[in-house]
């Protein structure tokens, strides 16, 4: 009877550990980020700094990280209201970035992996190629059909991230006193 | 006299001892899946061989850049960026230190080097470098002891990357938006040098 308990919680708890662990490495670690919006970034990933949930779920997924004088990658999986981002539906992504002499916006697959070439337009915009308002802030069409404007396709990509990456940018130190402006996410249409 | 003792009679199911027992059980379970959970966590970038470090590496030579596939297309490190040109070499200091030398497009350039687990050593953008060129020696500790030594070598314009580890990658990033600028990427990343450079001895 005893030697049953031990033997049934000696599973239970490696069984809990792993299904834990998983369940943890499964989503975007939300350990050591900087967030702003629904925007999140890892500034000490890459770094010996890292924490160990961000290793592990590098690990797991084959990215590397920016290096300190290359740049910072932010990710949204949301809109500004929590809901996840689907590529059947119209969103603008308004606003600024924090300063960087580049950043390209760009769109993927849940879990990073790219998506297909669209048929048409494209899924990565760089900051160079942008059309800016009046203000110098900018405005992104993210929807499935083509659109007026900076348009990023999100054609055949059930749910999608959008991922902003920063080059050369002081973003990667984010005190008081920097800049950390993001661009809202708003959904227009979901059909 | 607790409700359940009363309920269950003589011999209760849950008597104070079981209770008792059974807490101190569901303590241990607890401790021992927190523990697998760390230990898990910990293992995970040690015991992959398959994290962004060796993707690279398999995808990739010893000699000259290798041009990555675009996501999508073959073989791909997932995360890259679209709009940027990859080239990826491994680095060996087994034999001799490693020379990286290349001249960036116009546009934004970087390099890093990477370390197994993918941290990363050491990185450079086009501002950084010197008239947007890269000239980079990657020494371990052994050979940068005789780097100082020798006195033929000419640094000035070098920088030399000392390394705790004697197999690294070097990624190279072009930014490249336009396919036009796509092929001259290509053609820069072909021409870019990455080789085993041994050290002249002094005298």
């Amino acid at each position: 009877m005893r030697l049953a308990a031990i033997i049934l919680g000696a599973f239970l708890g490696v069984g809990l550990g792993i299904y834990s662990a998983y369940l943890t490495l499964r989503d975007l670690a939300p350990v050591d980020t900087i967030e702003s919006g629904s925007w999140r970034g890892w500034p000490r990933a890459g770094t010996d700094e890292e924490d160990p949930y961000s290793r592990a779920r590098l690990a797991r997924t084959g990215e590397l990280a920016l290096g300190s004088s290359e740049g910072l990658k932010l990710l949204a999986r949301t809109d500004d209201a929590g809901r996840d981002l689907s590529g059947a539906c119209r969103y603008e992504v308004t606003g600024q970035l924090p300063a960087a002499r580049l950043w390209t916006l760009a769109v993927e697959g849940e879990s990073g992996a790219g998506l297909p070439a669209p048929k048409r337009g494209v899924r990565a915009i760089g900051s160079d190629q942008i059309v800016r308002n009046a203000d110098g802030s900018f405005t992104v069409t993210l929807a499935p059909t083509p659109q007026p404007g900076n348009w990023l396709s999100t054609e055949g990509g059930r749910q999608i991230r959008l991922a902003a990456r920063l080059y050369d940018t002081t973003a990667r130190t984010v005190t008081a006193l920097t800049d950390f402006s993001v661009p809202s996410i708003v959904e227009e249409n979901c059909p | 006299m607790s409700m359940v003792d009363e309920f269950s009679g003589g011999r209760p199911l849950f008597s104070r001892r079981r209770l008792w027992g059974f807490l101190a059980w569901a303590l241990g379970v607890a401790l021992l899946a927190a523990a697998v959970h760390i230990v898990v966590i910990f293992m995970v970038p040690r015991m992959t061989t398959s994290d962004g470090w060796w993707r690279l590496a398999n995808a990739s030579g010893s000699d000259g850049f290798t041009l990555l596939a675009p996501d999508g297309e073959g073989p791909a490190i997932t995360g890259l960026d679209p709009l940027f040109v990859h080239g990826a070499c491994r680095l060996s200091l087994k034999e001799a230190p490693a020379s990286l030398s290349f001249s960036g497009p116009n546009n934004f350039w970087s390099l890093a080097l990477y370390l197994k687990r993918g941290t990363v050593l050491f990185s450079v953008n086009d501002r950084t470098a010197v008239d947007g060129k890269l000239d980079m020696l990657v020494v371990d500790p052994i050979q940068n002891a005789m780097l100082k030594e020798s006195a033929g070598a000419e640094l000035d314009q070098t920088i030399v990357v000392e390394a705790p580890q004697d197999d690294l990658m070097a990624l190279v990033r072009f930014y490249a938006p336009t396919p036009r600028e796509r092929q001259i990427a290509a053609e820069h990343l072909e021409a870019a040098e990455c080789a085993p450079a041994p050290i002249q001895p002094a005298g």
